[in-house]
């Protein structure tokens, strides 16, 4: 399993919108994906349950992906939580 | 024909047309449980709908992020692994498996402390909503057949169903259901649609395609009415258009009367979010600001610093128009947590008000230092309440001189020559009112405080209900009586009461000589319409005539005329 932590810049935290896109691809990613807030562990390929996790901005939230292609499932991920998820001009790349 | 008669309206206007009569769907989940061999079958079915639903709403999530949403949520792989688990594991039907499912999510969602992710549950209701029409055969709602211009008539509408609506075709809104804050009102009133929400049994009374007459001014409701009606009412439509363009148009004009006597017209306000409203309406300034709501709100005494936060924000929204604030008027039948009110036979006769403020300085005089120094930039006006004696005037006179010296000695800027006026709501400050005047710059008659005492009418008891009643002969001549003290002296009088907003009244008031009318914010256009379009002599010999009344009756007469 290989895990990053990385710092949520949307200004609403991930409502609707970022949160569609962050479940978009992490369903496309082949490993099982895991995003960790405090206490708790959510699937973000559900829009709902990352929704209901109820991550704001400034929150720090660490991304966790075990399979085979762990590690680039994890660099497309925080790649695109770093960059806004649709939300922020490629700020913070 | 029928006329139906509506308590509630929540948006005026006055329209006619055919009715659209918008078509109830039962949405409930259909409850039976399935046995194995039907589990696939079940699953089958809730895919196909789940499908279906992302087709519809592939074309309308291009243009839209709502919808954009929406796709996201009926592909959700939770939603769909909730609902698929209960089929499989519960034996429920696809109906209660999603309706069970959504309910859940909706309840997380609808628990969540961010306001925006409350409203989410509404989306997540609308998703539910389009699954559960597919899973029932159900079509989208009838709202594509409104084709020309309608009245529509609904049980209730959703946010969702008036987001698919096309507005130039709606006349107006009738529903059974929903208030004056429901959704449909807000929006109504936001567009400008006559609208009257509540209507019960209005379902069982009307249908498809019947003509209808609404009058949301009046709430009234005709159906299939005859010719007379019609042309009546489009009389009625026709002059109400035009008094409405005139309100407008009057409202941001001076506040003159024909023969060119000058008034003010100001608001009434409790917040501070009340200001930023009613800065929107075309006032001449703010009569009263009621203070104690900084004391009710917070869970201790506000301090110096926290109210002179807002009195300067209130003050800056009005610019050079005056900002009239009360001092605390707590007691009677408005408490605090955080301070013991004694326990009294009669509240409204015992420690409220200027009373308490006279007896525990302390807190009279943060609050005068607050507005002191508000009022080193701000237009800020001081007001007593509950005023009945010199001698209450005078110590609350020293107590602000006392303040003052001791700004001046911390070198803290403030307002050095504020108008200080009081309240007229007592039948003692109405006898002294002329001692009165002398020793202050304003005063403002509180009406109903002033018709409670005159008459001996508690104004929250229904059963003398009826005896409440500011046109008393006794409580008219109070009002005259105090304005003619005030201008003796050369002093402005005001009146903040809701007297002051009654159409009745206004001229009346006008021919007594009052200067300034503070009613609520929504009330002021009216009110300043009536001062433009009455003449100052002419309400003169008016008020000189009900003056000699005996009578109510005799009153209301000389006034209906």
């Amino acid at each position: 399993m290989v895990s990053e932590k990385i710092t949520v810049k949307n200004p609403s935290g991930l409502h609707l919108r970022p949160a569609g896109i962050l479940s978009g691809i992490a369903s496309k990613c082949a490993s099982e994906v895991t995003l960790v807030k405090g206490d708790k562990r959510v699937n973000p390929k559900s829009v709902l349950v990352l929704m209901a996790a109820g991550i704001k901005c400034q929150d720090e939230i660490t991304v966790e992906c075990s399979g085979e292609t762990e590690a680039e499932d994890l660099k497309t991920l925080i790649n695109a939580i770093a960059g806004g998820l649709g939300e922020l001009d490629g700020e913070g790349k | 024909m029928k006329r139906i008669e509506v308590k509630k309206t929540s948006s005026k206007g006055i329209v006619m047309g055919r009715v659209f009569l918008v078509e109830e769907q039962d949405l409930s989940p259909a409850g039976n449980s399935v046995q194995e061999p039907e589990v696939e079958k079940e699953i089958q079915a809730y895919e196909q709908a789940v499908e279906d639903v992302i087709a519809d709403l592939v074309p309308l999530a291009e243009g839209s992020d709502i919808f954009a949403g929406h796709l996201e949520l009926a592909k959700d792989i939770a939603l769909k692994e909730g609902v698929l688990g209960r089929i499989r594991n519960q034996n429920y039907n696809a109906q209660m498996a999603l309706h069970e499912t959504a309910e859940e999510f909706r309840m997380i969602f609808e628990m969540m402390d961010d306001e925006y992710m409350r409203e989410r549950s509404a989306d997540i209701q609308d998703i539910r909503n389009r699954l559960m029409r597919k899973l029932k055969g159900l079509n989208e709602g009838n709202f594509d057949e409104i084709t020309e211009k309608v009245i529509l008539l609904a049980r209730d509408l959703a946010p969702s169903d008036t987001a698919k609506l096309n507005l130039d075709y709606i006349l107006g809104f009738i529903t059974e259901l929903g208030g004056v804050t429901s959704h449909v009102s807000i929006m109504a009133r936001g567009m400008g649609i006559p609208a009257l929400v509540g209507v019960s049994g209005i379902m069982d009374e009307v249908k498809n395609g019947d003509f209808v007459i609404m009058d949301a001014s009046q709430g009234v409701i005709l159906v299939n009415p005859g010719q007379e009606e019609i042309q009546e009412y489009t009389k009625k439509a026709e002059e109400f258009r035009k008094f409405e363009k005139e309100l407008e148009e009057s409202s941001a004009l001076p506040t003159v009367t024909k023969d060119g006597r000058k008034l003010e017209v100001c608001g009434n306000v409790g917040s501070l979010e009340d200001v930023k409203r009613a800065v929107q309406f075309q006032i001449d300034g703010i009569g009263l600001f009621r203070s104690e709501f900084l004391y009710m709100e917070s869970d201790h005494f506000p301090t110096e610093e926290e109210q002179f936060e807002v009195y300067s924000q209130a003050a800056e929204l009005l610019g050079d128009k005056e900002l009239t604030i009360r001092t605390l008027d707590i007691g009677g039948d408005k408490g605090l947590d955080y301070f013991e009110f004694p326990k009294e036979e009669n509240p409204f006769l015992g420690y409220r008000a200027i009373r308490i403020g006279l007896d525990q300085t302390s807190i009279l005089k943060t609050q005068l230092r607050a507005l002191l120094r508000a009022g080193a930039s701000g237009h800020i006006r001081i007001m007593f309440p509950m005023i009945i004696s010199v001698e209450e005037v005078l110590k609350a006179l020293q107590i602000l001189e006392e303040s003052r010296e001791e700004l001046a000695k911390e070198g803290v800027p403030y307002g050095a020559d504020l108008e200080v006026g009081v309240m007229i709501e007592t039948p003692a400050a109405v006898m002294m009112a002329e001692e009165l005047a002398e020793r202050v710059d304003f005063f403002s008659i509180g009406t109903n405080d002033l018709t409670q005492y005159f008459l001996a009418v508690d104004r929250g008891n229904q059963k003398i209900a009826a005896m409440y009643n500011s046109y008393h002969p006794a409580v008219l001549r109070a009002i005259y009586q105090t304005i003619r003290a005030g201008h003796k002296f050369g002093k402005k009088v005001g009146m903040c009461g809701e007297f002051a907003s009654d159409p009745k009244a206004v001229k009346l008031l006008l021919g007594m000589g009052l200067d300034e009318f503070s009613v609520s914010p929504g009330e002021a256009a009216n009110v300043k319409y009536q001062i433009r379009n009455a003449s100052a002599d002419e309400a003169e010999r008016l008020a000189k005539e009900v003056m000699k009344q005996p009578a109510v009756e005799d009153i209301m007469r000389l006034l209906e005329e």
